[in-house]
């Protein structure tokens, strides 16, 4: 039995080495240039297929079509000459790709980049195609190929062989970034390309070395390997996905343990076949277990590795093109159905049928509008949950007979219920990681579920015809293949659709929605549930995506597979999504069209003849353009340019020409003028308290804060009191970020904090806002996408019953809306409606301050919120913060800006390496000779050129 | 000769992946029509035979190999006096292997009215089953590529249905070579599972052979580990129907882990000039005389070789040995079928032609009989029988004398 399991772990080498060769290439790509290459195993293919032309064909073969596309090099050339052939074209055409691609896409979301490397993937895949064809080739083999005995049984030395050159080349891969000078400078561009520009390196010329290499590495693999695996256009662009888990393993960083788990995977699927030869193992697992074996590995490594919300170091959410709501939604939701009525109508046979596919993709299309577009989630699983819906709704009206509506809406449901399965990862990671975990999981659902003869039988998985009040409404009858009835059942089900979108974008669900897109840290921080966001986004978009799938089976009559194919299908589906843009609902309709089957493809068919096998190219090429010269889609782009063109004829939006606050006034008696007159009481502050002034709101008791075994914040005591405002000072490094974490529930601390008496350290952010502890941010952390009230509206809450004489935040009978009043309060009226994006840094800044006092605090934490605000601005924020503390808000501040801190503060802290050093009003931390050497230095206390804030200017109680 | 129901149900893994491809390009590669006529009239008396033709020919997964034995049979038939004396001329749909490019295909036929669509090869094509049904039009072809036109009333298929595959070689592994033991390795889908549990389990089981079945990732599989593992069985005899790249590496592996026994490469040929020596003494089945050995064939067949390799070396000859000779037999079956119509030839009149095919001899291949009892489960299926080859010097050389029909094994 071991020289039986001895032979399947050297079996297992050879194709451990393709994903730990391809998991290093990515690795590569990912550490230099900061993007996943999808495409990576078509360029380990192309590499291998060009070496194939040089030792079998005699032909140098070029990633080229329409011109000579392979140059005879006259006759088959030696060995080594074909394998540096094949490495060196890999090289050339991943650097090419970087050059033409991915260069100009730096900057762009990162759903652009996937989509490049999807049409890469496709160009790849489709020129290899015309040029060598579509059947498998045998590639001439490389290694020797002596056997090696093991107990009687036989494996084939070249397995070992290809063991000990990954090995090498991952010594050698690690040795270079290293100790090579261009290694170092290649990592330290993932991190930080500008300070690495500022020591004199290119960073194109290093991203560039990146791709090439990478390029060289995948290319290497798919040399060795094509004589073990076979060639063709298909299995190596798959080795991507357990190519992807082996990287997760390495937590995207580790050479070794890429390499490590690559192999391990590739000789645990061996051991499996093995194992399936023993009478004890199971019949249902014969088939599925080797495909889902790549998820179980990144699922396992999240568990082990992911965190739930992002950290300060974190690179903030992913970058998504603006969301838009229309101005007249329901016009645009009008025009989409009467459009697509009109064509069903007017439109018959093979065009009426081309419609109605069109529709139904756009349903599909919509499910990735509220989950990418709205929820800012970049899953590749919502094909293959579409299909889910597919295969219930079958199953549901041949096998349990249900009728038509209750199917098709049940197989939504199990879709929905599919997708919250996708949606546990998504709540640890986001971005390019979340886009690998919903590929494993979109390819595992096909091979255990669609694959699977329990649910795709043999025979095939028909579906009952639908009828509804003794209509029938079946897609075809007799030589009619695309009955009209059917065709208005697609139509009223996307108007519905499209209307719950649109309801959902208008609505206070979508708002938070969308802030949980621009920031999920800003989102929690004034307690949005992000769980809960990003479950029911998930929930929803899975509904939409099965009931898509369920109408496309009911359209061909019968489930298949290959419909929501998770690479062939699924890819493609999401590229045309964003094609169309992926924000929209517009974008959804326009990406229905592009889809398989829909409108556009009857019409090429009938009228674009000849295209031959180079419309894979044009396509392909189609889709990197797309992205490159279209980030925001089609319809975001007519969007921008319809903006710049009202914008170039005068006709700017309302409030642009709004003065900024702290602007010289054009009436005497303005709050920012130096020395004018008290300004007259501005509102209150929204939702303040009305507790004791005196009265301990937070007590910090011996706070601990480290990261790993660093420690950064020891033995840290204070005490916030109701009506006070207290500065936490240090210089930079010292801690006082830090401390904010912990008091909100970012980071872990050790110690006590208690909340007018209840413990709350480790209390996750969400539920502290509830309790009335609420912070901003050092960065400006609006959400984009909203206007000013909008954004001051997500945080806002609804008023609450007095529950202790400190712990309610609006007293029963409080005026106002706390929105409109923080809009007042911090001079934002007249840049209500406008984008947050659009505010300068100083009005962002306010905003944030705005959306924490929306909430009706009764502590509030103010991270640098002068930084960026000129001195106008800085005095008014000081007003106003004693004005929030005269309501009986406790004020935290962290603050550089020490006029403003000296100015309005009760008390101040001083904090440096972790530690408090002073405590105590402005003049005793001023003259403290601790505190001048540690931050104030020498000159502290001397007059500054920046206006004094006097104690007269302030309102409110004085210090204690 | 490739045994292309082994390429439907492992090739259908393959092809779904391959629509990578096909989603973006399912709009251009599907669907060129010919300048064919689509007129109605074209069935009529004096005009033209218009006939749908659905085949897999061009973009990421294409086999224009069975277009052209389609196209030269046509050439040969219109300088050989046509359908009756009147031309055949074919309606292109070319498909990716996708279920939607096979129901656009589906749909064009309905729209254009024509009385009989010819099957070269497509994955999908199951999906177009029910929309050429219910307007009344047959589907035909060499070989079914689903299990829904396999056993479809109005589909009819000229070849060996694709159970006899699975079953024949075993009865030859029983009472020529005395072997014992088999094991069988197929891809992980549904198709291939069910020709595991409906056709060999009981087969083997029949015939009183030990049977185990592996099964394969049939996308990226491990082919060594998967020969590793049914070599672990102690099996007499490897046997397996896959698609011919999957036939030349398993019996690749198999050879590079040593293996002694028997190997029966399904109706797999590519393998003989890959493999090269490695090949010699491995068992392929073909459902027709093929090109290059005629001794034992009959006269009548010997002819039909000779026209065939004739007409391949004129029109495409690189192709002439590979499955050019399956759609080339199905055409001329279909024209012979169809020469025995008078009058207006329409859907229904070939539907009722077809039904009634008793004793027609096949073209290269054997007789015909397309009551939908050739094989349980398969109604569509005209034919049972298979000839066992054997690999020697490259060639293929008869081993069975004959067609052998083994449909018993599985009632």
């Amino acid at each position: 039995m071991l020289d039986e399991l001895g032979v399947f772990v050297v079996l297992g080498l050879g194709i451990g080495v393709v994903y730990a060769g391809l998991g290093l290439s990515l690795l590569v790509t990912y550490r230099g240039a900061n993007v996943v290459n999808f495409a990576i195993g078509a360029v380990a293919m192309w590499g291998g297929y060009v070496y194939y032309g040089l030792r079998s064909v005699g032909r140098l073969y070029l990633p080229v079509v329409g011109i000579p596309s392979s140059i005879s090099v006259g006759g088959p050339v030696p060995l080594w000459v074909a394998v540096i052939g094949g490495v060196a074209s890999a090289a050339v055409l991943n650097l090419v790709a970087e050059v033409v691609i991915f260069r100009p896409l730096r900057r762009a979301p990162d759903l652009a980049k996937i989509v490049a490397s999807v049409g890469l993937m496709l160009l790849v895949q489709s020129v290899a195609a015309v040029a060598f064809g579509s059947q498998q080739l045998v590639a001439p083999s490389i290694l020797p190929s002596a056997s090696l005995a093991l107990g009687g049984r036989s494996a084939p030395w070249s397995d070992v062989m290809l063991l000990g050159i990954v090995v090498v080349v991952t010594g050698v891969l690690g040795a270079y970034f290293r100790f090579a000078r261009t290694g170092l400078a290649m990592q330290a561009l993932a991190e930080q390309e500008t300070s690495v520009a500022l020591v004199g390196r290119s960073p194109s010329r290093l991203a560039a070395g990146a791709w090439a290499l990478s390029g060289g590495l995948a290319g290497l693999f798919g040399v060795l390997v094509a004589p073990l695996v076979g060639l063709n256009t298909v299995s190596d662009t798959l080795y991507v996905v357990p190519a992807l888990a082996v990287v997760l393993v390495g937590r995207m960083r580790s050479l070794t343990a890429t390499c490590v788990a690559g192999v391990a995977l590739g000789v645990f699927q061996s051991v499996v076949d093995l194992l399936k030869t023993m009478s004890w193992y199971p019949g249902w697992a014969q088939s599925g277990v080797d495909e889902a074996l790549p998820l179980a590995v990144i699922v396992a490594a999240l568990a082990l590795f992911g965190n739930r919300l992002p950290t300060r170091n974190d690179v903030a959410a992913v970058d998504l093109p603006a969301v838009a709501r229309p101005h007249h939604p329901w016009w645009t939701l009008g025009a989409l159905g009467g459009a697509a009525a009109v064509a069903l109508f007017a439109l018959s046979g093979i065009y009426r049928f081309g419609v109605i596919e069109s529709v139904i993709a756009a349903i599909v299309m919509l499910s990735f509008v509220v989950l990418t577009g709205y929820a800012g989630q970049i899953s590749l699983a919502q094909l293959a949950i579409a299909g889910t819906g597919g295969v219930f709704v079958a199953k549901l009206t041949t096998a349990a007979g249900v009728p038509f509506p209750a199917a098709p809406l049940l197989a939504a449901m199990a879709a929905a219920a599919c997708g919250l399965v996708v949606a546990v990862p998504a709540l640890r990671i986001r971005g390019m990681q979340l886009a690998i975990v919903t590929l494993a999981f979109a390819v595992t659902v096909e091979q255990f579920l669609f694959a699977n003869s329990a649910f795709d039988p043999p025979d095939g998985l028909s579906v009952q015809p639908p009828r509804l009040f003794g209509m029938d409404l079946a897609v075809r009858a007799g030589d009619d293949v695309a009955r009209s009835s059917f065709g208005v059942l697609v139509v009223v089900t996307f108007v519905i659709v499209a209307g719950a979108v649109l309801l959902l974008a208008r609505s206070r669900s979508g708002l938070r929605l969308l802030a949980v897109r621009a920031n999920e840290q800003a989102a929690a921080s004034v307690g949005i549930g992000v769980t809960g966001a990003k479950l029911g986004a998930y929930a929803l978009a899975s509904f939409v995506a099965g009931l898509g799938g369920a109408l496309l089976t009911y359209s061909t009559g019968q489930f298949s597979a290959s419909s929501f194919d998770a690479l062939a299908a699924g890819l493609p589906f999401l590229a045309f999504a964003y094609l169309g843009g992926i924000t929209s609902i517009t974008g959804g309709a326009i990406a229905g069209v592009l889809a398989p089957a829909g409108i556009l493809y009857v019409v090429l068919n009938r009228y674009v003849n000849n295209l031959g096998p180079y419309y894979l190219v044009v396509s392909g090429a189609a889709l990197v353009v797309a992205a490159i010269a279209y980030p925001s889609g089609m319809t975001g782009t007519v969007r921008e340019l319809l903006a710049r063109r009202r914008a170039s004829h005068g006709l700017v939006p309302a409030g642009a020409d709004a003065p900024r606050l702290g602007d010289p006034p054009s009436a005497p008696g303005s709050l920012s003028s130096p020395g004018a007159p008290s300004a007259p009481s501005a509102p209150s502050a929204p939702g303040a308290p009305t507790a004791e002034p005196g009265t301990p709101a937070l007590s910090v008791h011996d706070l601990r804060i480290a990261y790993g075994s660093t420690v950064v914040v020891d033995s840290v005591s204070f005490a916030l009191f109701s009506g006070e405002v207290t500065a936490l000072i240090g210089p930079n490094g010292a801690g006082k970020t830090s401390i904010l974490d912990a008091l909100t529930g970012f980071v872990d601390a050790r110690g006590s904090v208690r909340l007018r008496g209840e413990e709350v350290l480790g209390m996750a952010p969400a539920k502290l806002v509830h309790r009335g502890l609420v912070r901003t941010w050092q960065a400006p952390t609006t959400f984009g996408d909203l206007s000013v009230v909008e954004d001051l509206t997500v945080a806002a809450r609804r008023p609450r019953r007095r529950v202790s004489a400190h712990g309610f935040y609006r007293a029963p009978g409080d005026d106002g809306d706390p929105v409109e009043r923080a809009l007042d309060l911090l001079d934002l009226r007249e840049v209500a409606d406008r984008p947050t994006s659009s505010l300068s840094l100083g009005q962002q800044k306010l905003v944030a301050v705005g959306r924490a006092l929306a909430t009706g605090p009764s502590v509030l934490l103010l991270d640098e919120p002068a930084a960026g605000l000129d001195d106008g601005e800085s005095r008014l924020l000081g007003r106003r913060l004693r004005e929030i503390a005269d309501e009986g808000v406790a004020v935290l501040l962290v603050e550089h800006d020490m006029d403003l801190v000296f100015g309005v503060s009760h008390q101040v802290l001083v904090l440096h390496m972790g530690g408090l050093i002073a405590a105590g009003d402005a003049a005793s931390v001023q003259s403290d000779a601790g505190v001048r050497r540690a931050y104030l230095g020498h000159g502290a206390g001397e007059p500054s050129n920046r206006c004094q804030v006097t104690p007269s200017v302030v309102h409110g109680s004085g210090g204690r | 000769m490739g045994r292309v129901v082994g390429k439907v149900t492992s090739v259908a893994s393959v092809i779904g992946t391959a629509l990578l491809l096909a989603a973006c390009t399912v709009t251009g590669s599907a669907g060129a029509a010919s300048r064919a006529s689509t007129d109605k009239s074209a069935s009529a008396n004096r005009g033209p035979v218009t006939v749908g033709f659905l085949n897999e020919q061009q973009g990421a997964v294409a086999f224009p190999t069975f277009g052209a034995g389609a196209q030269a049979a046509r050439i040969y038939l219109d300088h050989h006096g046509g359908i009756d004396g009147r031309p055949l001329r074919f309606l292109d749909c070319y498909t990716d292997g996708s279920t939607a490019a096979a129901v656009a295909c589906a749909n064009r036929f309905v729209a254009a009215h024509v009385p009989v669509v010819l099957e070269g090869i497509s994955i999908g094509s199951d999906a177009a089953v029910p929309i050429l049904a219910g307007a009344g039009i047959p589907l035909v072809g060499h070989t079914a590529f689903g299990n829904v036109q396999s056993n479809s009333p109005d589909a009819f298929f000229f070849g060996a249905a694709t159970g006899a595959y699975d079953v024949v070689p075993l009865e030859v592994m029983k009472h020529d070579l005395h072997i014992s033991a088999v094991t069988y390795m197929a891809a992980t889908n549904p198709q291939d599972r069910g020709f595991v549990d409906d056709d060999s389990k009981p087969a083997a089981r029949a015939l009183g052979l030990r049977y185990q079945a592996i099964y394969y990732n049939g996308t990226s599989p491990n082919f060594q580990a998967t020969v590793g593992a049914a070599i672990a069985t102690g099996a007499k005899a490897l046997f397996f129907t896959a698609p011919e790249p999957t036939c030349t590496s398993l019996v690749a592996a198999a050879r590079t882990l040593s293996y002694k026994g028997a190997i029966f490469a399904g109706s797999c040929s590519a393998f003989i000039k890959a493999d090269g020596a490695e090949a010699n003494g491995v068992f392929t089945a073909s459902d027709l005389y093929v090109p290059g050995d005629t001794k034992g064939v009959p006269a009548a067949a010997k002819k039909q070789l000779a026209v065939y390799e004739k007409a391949m070396n004129h029109y495409a000859p690189q192709y002439t040995n590979g499955f050019a000779q399956d759609t080339f037999s199905s055409t001329m079956d279909l024209a012979t079928a169809l020469q025995r119509i008078h009058g207006k030839v329409d859907a229904k009149t070939v539907l009722e032609t077809l039904r009634r095919i008793h004793g027609q001899k096949s073209f290269m291949g054997q007789s015909l009989d397309c009551n939908g009892k050739q094989w349980p489960g398969e109604r569509a299926a005209c034919a049972s029988g298979l000839i066992e080859y054997q690999v020697h010097g490259g060639r293929r050389v008869m081993y069975t004398k004959g067609f052998v029909n083994a449909e018993n094994l599985v009632k």
